[in-house]
């Protein structure tokens, strides 16, 4: 009794047969509409703006931990073979990137910026910087990344990066006329004192990203 | 919209179209890493002959590099392996704690590691097989890996018959560059030939 109360409050919803032509052809193509929104829109922004269970965040720089590992979820795995990068294994390497500055303005060319930070406990790190097609910004310069080897140090360690189009004293990274940037921090032999390796040791360490002017 | 159509499409077509589109959400996921069109594998089975090494060149003006976001500080070697026919044999001479040897599978992701820091004599021989295709060879491979002790020699059973290996030389300086290179250059990946058996090579 029940099972046939369940199944007329079903037959409730379908379609009547006095339904007219242009509006079953209108259902079907909001039937299709709303399915592949739901599908494909819902994978598309998994993948590109991820989770906190898949991506961290912290300050401006996006991460997701588990990438290049066997064992990393399908969102993962989806992001990575997306963007046709092969990055190391997440035990071992991890990888933050920004596309803003800290007040949450997309990174540009027509802009400079001051990046501070602190070195990252790790065996090594670089930072670069690339364009919106994932390229290295070419200059003549032919400054494209600092890592924790060639760097320009402060007394206290700690660095300055200057990203900008005009020519600046130490660390500076050209960013010509690039259009959008990204910057991108590697970090191989990441000295973690926990085994999540997810990231939270080193994020105190990533640098700020503060803008000085705009042209 | 018509009252009429407005009672027809209702929640039970929404409900439909939401499952299916549950249903493309997985499909589509689960399935990106095998059809990306821009997949690392992708551009590296358009770009290099398979079995062979491969120094990749800087990224400069003209060459913005296979990969994207590629390392200006860091020399790559790349090869793409495929053990279908048999083994295969890389050597490479590993002179800095912080070069690596990453194998990946063809969808990315890094199921071996072997660190600079990790080798005792620098100069790697690591042998690629399958042991379905090579039954009896587990006594090769307990072999091969206690004399890797000494000799940085290894076997690896690789899941599947086709993946990349990329060993990464991260950079002091631009003026580590060349040296780089050089032993980059020196590295090798070669099919082991028949006559070559696992206990020979």
């Amino acid at each position: 009794m029940q099972y046939d109360k369940i199944l007329d409050f079903i037959k409730s919803f379908a379609p009547s047969r006095h339904s007219s032509f242009p509006g079953l052809l209108l259902g079907a193509f909001l039937f299709i509409l709303l399915a592949f929104f739901t599908g494909f829109g819902s994978a598309w922004y998994m993948i590109e703006k991820g989770t906190p269970l898949t991506r961290h965040k912290f300050g401006v720089w996006h991460n997701w931990h588990t990438q290049g590992t066997v064992n990393s979820d399908p969102y993962t795995k989806a992001y990575i073979a997306r963007s046709g990068r092969l990055p190391l294994n997440a035990k071992y390497a991890q990888y933050f990137k920004a596309t803003t500055d800290d007040d949450g303005n997309r990174l540009t060319s027509s802009c400079s910026y001051i990046m501070q930070g602190q070195p990252i406990a790790s065996d090594w790190w670089s930072i670069g910087l690339y364009d919106s097609n994932s390229n290295v910004v070419f200059n003549k310069a032919e400054r494209y990344a600092f890592n924790s080897k060639n760097i320009a140090r402060l007394e206290n360690g700690g660095y300055i990066i200057q990203v900008s189009p005009f020519a600046r004293p130490d660390n500076w990274l050209p960013s010509e006329k690039a259009g959008k940037l990204t910057v991108l921090i590697r970090v191989y032999g990441i000295q973690a004192s926990d085994d999540t390796n997810s990231g939270n040791v080193i994020s105190a360490s990533l640098p700020s990203i503060k803008r000085i002017g705009c042209s | 919209m018509t009252p009429k159509f407005s009672k027809n499409f209702t929640i039970y077509w929404i409900s439909t179209a939401i499952t299916l589109g549950i249903l493309i959400h997985i499909f589509s996921i689960l399935t990106m890493p095998y059809f990306a069109p821009a997949n690392a594998w992708s551009r590296f089975n358009s770009a290099l002959t398979a079995n062979h090494m491969t120094v990749l060149p800087e990224p400069a003006k003209g060459y913005p590099g296979i990969l994207p976001y590629q390392a200006s500080d860091v020399r790559y070697a790349v090869c793409r392996y495929n053990i279908k026919e048999g083994p295969v044999l890389i050597t490479a001479e590993i002179p800095d704690d912080l070069w690596s040897v990453a194998l990946y599978t063809e969808t990315g992701e890094n199921f071996d590691l072997i660190k600079g820091a990790d080798l005792k004599l620098n100069l790697l021989r690591l042998k690629l097989f399958k042991k379905k295709n090579n039954p009896g060879v587990d006594d090769h491979i307990r072999r091969d890996n206690q004399k890797g002790v000494l000799k940085d020699e290894r076997s690896l059973d690789v899941t599947q018959d086709t993946g990349i290996i990329v060993i990464r030389a991260p950079l002091a300086s631009k003026a580590f560059s060349s040296e780089a290179h050089a032993y980059l250059s020196n590295a090798t990946c070669n099919q082991l030939r028949a006559e070559d058996s696992i206990d020979n090579s």
